[in-house]
């Protein structure tokens, strides 16, 4: 882990830096959902070997870069866009708080 | 007038009663840790929705369209990150050094000196800016709204907050947060539904953005897609770094509060946030039809409730906007009284004074500060509050996320991460004004790369310096 995260935390970076300038937004997505749960690693450990939440967090981060990738994706027309965008929120909002109540340990402190 | 005195004298007694029942830094700058997840899922919400939601929001939808719903795309996701990413460890770390503040935390991970005092730096430099979003934003809505001038509006609602902020502290700040929360919710709410309906429904809204002006349809439009997904991180990580959020976490009076603490969150902000979604967009369909009349978009929201010339909705928006000021000011003003009278003289060496008299004086000399600064710029207030939010981000999200957990992190690297961070994002800022950086490079997530490259390269050259704990 000493040495993944250096590793892993200058990828991201320069993925993001490269993304940016070169104007790559599908890129730009894939990193950003990256550093997304990338975040949440130290929870994640934390709870090990409970793999409840990471199998629930890669889902929602999947769901979450596909949607990304597929508004990327289609031309713009109408508001498919907007109600796309109100769709994703409308659906990880009930999701996402409950994923974390019933995944939060309670038997020990965070490590 | 005789509401005006009531509510003048509500506030005295509420600020008496903060000053008789808070008599020591814990109760001051944490509420004695008595708080639970309800209070402080609704008071941090509260406090992390500003004027900004309320005036700013709806405003850049006018401007941007469906591009604006970046900045509130990962709503859903923030509650629980936050938890995930710094609230369980913050809790771990109050649990073992008694933390008061943000920049308590650091010092306990990294040691005194820099990584206090740089901490501490950034809280009040980006909390006074912050501030200044929620004198602006109360300025705006008083003098659309009220017809008053909007100082004097600005300026009430922030003599208000000092008053019971620098009476009571976060004891009485995290009560006042809460219910301001609770009003801001339910105007939200009621604020969407008439736009919408004043619109004629959220269908016919649309049909006339799109008939009139599709281009603000296209979620990439605006900034185009790269900028706004940058935009779309920076309002889901940086929730990670704004210390306003990050204080409720010193507040709770255990860890199994954490549990529920995302659900509530989640509840309130979304509920907030149909204003934003309401309003900008049944806003903007009147406005291209040519039934409201702006001069600037933050005037949108405003112009919308007082050509109603219903005086219950121009008192129910009001209501909203000075509870959104109020609450986010009292948690600001909270902070950088402590950055100032507490951390900044402890990374200096010192023994910060005795009593709360110090903090009451620090938290009066933030208010005006916010006023003078709000006074002063001319940048409207999505990107006033845009850049206060940045800044916390470049400053404070490396070592909150990836410092406080990840065990190689050593004080050199924390150090370097806190003081390259926000050099970065003020260069990439003023790159941007000048237009030699393109607008997709957001100044506060190239901030926080810096910071966080920073932060494994150094600590990776001499791991386990002298300092850390």
């Amino acid at each position: 882990m000493r040495r993944l995260v250096p590793i892993s935390v200058l990828l991201l970076v320069a993925g993001w830096l490269t993304a940016m300038a070169l104007d790559l937004p599908r890129m730009a997505a894939a990193v950003a959902v990256s550093c997304i749960g990338a975040a949440c690693v130290g929870a994640v450990r934390g709870r090990a070997p409970d793999r409840r939440l990471a199998a629930a967090l890669s889902a929602i981060l999947i769901a979450l870069l596909a949607a990304l990738l597929f508004l990327l994706g289609k031309e713009p027309s109408g508001a498919t866009g907007l109600y796309l965008q109100l769709a994703v929120m409308a659906l990880l909002a009930p999701i996402v708080p409950i994923v974390y109540a019933l995944t939060f340990p309670t038997d020990r402190d965070v490590r | 007038m005789i509401l005006w005195i009531l509510l003048a004298t509500a506030l005295a007694a509420f600020a008496f009663w903060g000053w008789r029942h808070t008599k020591s830094t814990q109760a001051f700058f944490t509420a004695s840790r008595t708080v639970g997840p309800v209070l402080a899922g609704i008071g941090g919400t509260a406090a992390g929705l500003s004027a900004f939601v309320f005036v700013g929001g709806p405003g850049y939808f006018a401007t941007v369209g469906a591009a604006s719903l970046w900045i509130i795309f990962s709503a859903p996701l923030t509650g629980a990150l936050q938890c995930w990413a710094v609230g369980e460890r913050v809790v771990s770390l109050v649990k073992r050094h008694n933390c008061l503040t943000v920049p308590d935390l650091v010092a306990a991970r990294f040691g005194e000196g820099w990584p206090r005092g740089l901490t501490a730096l950034a809280v009040a430099v980006g909390a006074v800016a912050t501030l200044a979003v929620q004198v602006k934003g109360a300025a705006i809505a008083g003098e659309v709204l009220l017809g008053v001038p909007g100082w004097l509006v600005a300026g009430a609602a922030i003599a208000a907050t000092v008053l019971y902020s620098a009476a009571g502290g976060m004891r009485t700040g995290i009560l006042a947060e809460a219910a301001q929360g609770v009003i801001m919710a339910a105007a939200a709410v009621a604020l969407a539904i008439f736009a919408l309906a004043r619109a004629g429904g959220p269908r016919q809204a649309v049909a006339t953005i799109a008939e009139l002006r599709p281009e603000l349809l296209d979620p990439w439009g605006g900034p185009g897609p790269t900028a706004s997904i940058g935009i779309f991180l920076l309002f889901a990580l940086g929730t990670c770094a704004q210390p306003h959020y990050l204080q409720k976490f010193l507040l709770l009076r255990d860890r199994e509060s954490l549990r529920w603490l995302p659900a509530v969150m989640t509840g309130a902000l979304l509920a907030v946030l149909t204003v934003w979604v309401g309003v900008g967009l049944g806003g903007t369909a009147l406005w291209l039809r040519g039934e409201l009349t702006i001069l600037s978009p933050d005037q949108l929201a405003p112009a919308l409730l007082a050509s109603t010339g219903s005086q219950v909705f121009i008192i129910i928006a009001a209501v909203a906007v000075v509870a959104a000021v109020m609450s986010t000011a009292a948690s600001l003003l909270n902070l950088v009284a402590a950055a100032v009278t507490r951390d900044l003289p402890q990374a200096l060496g010192r023994t910060p004074g005795p009593g709360l008299g110090p903090a009451r004086v620090a938290t009066f000399g933030a208010g005006v500060a916010a006023a003078a600064l709000a006074l002063l710029s001319n940048r409207p207030v999505a990107l006033l509050g845009v850049l206060g939010w940045g800044t916390f981000t470049a400053a404070l999200l490396p070592v909150m996320v990836l410092g406080l957990w990840w065990s190689g992190a050593n004080r050199r690297g924390a150090v370097a991460a806190l003081a390259i961070g926000p050099l970065v994002q003020l260069s990439t800022e003023w790159a941007r004004g000048t237009g030699l950086l393109a607008v997709r490079w957001e100044p506060g997530l190239l901030g926080a790369a810096a910071g966080a490259a920073a932060l494994v390269l150094l600590s990776n050259l001499k791991p386990n310096v002298k300092g850390d704990q």
